[in-house]
């Protein structure tokens, strides 16, 4: 039975809310015609619905009963201490078995709610002089609160990353170019051989490009096992979103290609004769 | 629970859903009817809460013993909640005939052992 129980509460609410109206209906549905059948044999109107209700029993406890079989309760589930908190269900205790010297009440208030804090405040004193309210506070301001530390770690997470982007394009970018720029000597053997300007380009980017994929390559599948690690600090984005994967993989590769293309238009340009004296 | 008549008995737990099962295989019936059927062929003496019905019919159809389906009634006044057997109700309601029938003779067995051959 209990896991079942557990399996009801995961249904969704939509299929919750279609089943409840459903038993509703069909308790509505024996009530008048029990009713009816009452009033056939004689009774008033007012007299033989009560007649159908006592005939049924506690309707809430029919359908608690019900709902039991379907397997979920209908208790209300709350999350108590926070967003992060889990939902937990709820009972309420009545304050005369377990009284408490202090006590939060919530309100809900049409329009700004911090506007009818002195009047409840006021309510409350006129009942008991001596009692004092204190610590009033919106709910978006608890809920805020709530995840504080959340928001601080992300933002520093978001932070580090950004970071780690900006220091991961300029180490391509500075690698790259020192490839390239190594090749001086090489280039200006080529154009003196009668290279021309495309030809080089073409070779020095192709020759890039390979060791670029090669490098996102292994960047991907490091950061694919990975970023798993952080997924309980994630919110509502799976570690493996591709769309986030594809992006950084083409500002890096778009990085790597710009850092290639600038030194080697530098060096296809170059005087052969300054090139082959260079080192 | 209504306080009730004394002449009536509480149902022992369990034979409800096989009294459900019996019913149902008459044809299709909503739960009014079913309460109405029992009630009126065991003259009364079976004092089935009409409420109580509604978590066994849940059950078994949980079990997949009987299928349910919104019908127009036959006086086309509303739509009404149709339960109907399904060939593993059949299964089941022979089960438990058998069984109940066993607990029956074994009861009888006791209380009148004269009458035993």
């Amino acid at each position: 039975m209990r896991w079942w129980r557990s399996m009801g509460n995961w249904l969704p609410w939509s299929s919750r809310q279609r089943r409840e109206e459903d038993l509703d209906r069909e308790i509505r549905a024996h009530l008048e015609l029990e009713a009816e059948e009452q009033q056939d044999s004689g009774l008033a109107a007012e007299e033989a619905r009560y007649a159908a209700q006592r005939a049924l029993g506690n309707a809430t406890l029919v359908k608690e009963d019900v709902r039991e079989m379907w397997g979920w309760s209908s208790l209300e589930r709350l999350k108590q201490g926070g967003l992060r908190a889990s939902k937990t269900p709820q009972v309420y205790e009545p304050f005369l078995q377990k009284p408490s010297n202090s006590f939060n009440v919530v309100l809900r208030a049409a329009g700004n709610p911090m506007h009818v804090a002195e009047a409840v405040r006021h309510e409350v004193l006129a009942i008991d002089k001596e009692q004092p309210v204190s610590n009033v506070r919106t709910m978006e301001e608890l809920v805020a609160r709530s995840v504080t530390q959340d928001r601080l770690s992300a933002f520093l997470l978001g932070l580090f990353a950004a970071l780690a982007l900006g220091l991961a394009a300029i180490g391509i970018y500075g690698v790259m170019a020192y490839l390239v720029t190594q090749r001086t000597h090489e280039i200006g053997i080529r154009i003196a051989l009668g290279a021309h300007q495309r030809g080089i380009l073409q070779l020095v980017l192709e020759q890039s490009l390979r060791m670029v994929l090669l490098g996102l390559g292994i960047g991907l599948a490091a950061s694919l096992a990975l970023t798993r690690v952080l997924g309980n600090l994630l919110y509502e984005v799976k570690p493996s979103d591709p769309l986030i994967f594809i992006a950084v993989f083409i500002l890096l590769l778009d990085v790597a290609l710009i850092a290639a293309f600038i030194p080697a238009r530098r060096a296809s340009r170059v005087d052969p004769m300054v090139a082959l004296r260079y080192e | 629970m209504a306080k009730g008549s004394p002449n009536r008995i509480e149902l022992l737990q369990g034979t409800l859903d096989m009294l459900i099962l019996r019913t149902l295989l008459f044809g299709p019936a909503h739960g009014h009817e079913i309460a109405k059927h029992i009630q009126q062929t065991t003259v009364d003496v079976l004092q089935v809460e009409h409420g109580s019905l509604y978590p066994a019919l849940h059950r078994l159809e949980r079990k997949g013993w009987v299928v349910s389906k919104w019908e127009m009634a036959k006086d086309r006044k509303r739509e009404l909640k149709y339960y109907r057997l399904t060939p593993s109700g059949k299964k089941q309601l022979a089960l438990e005939e058998s069984k109940w029938k066993q607990l029956a003779g074994a009861i009888a067995r006791v209380m009148w052992p004269a009458e035993e051959g």
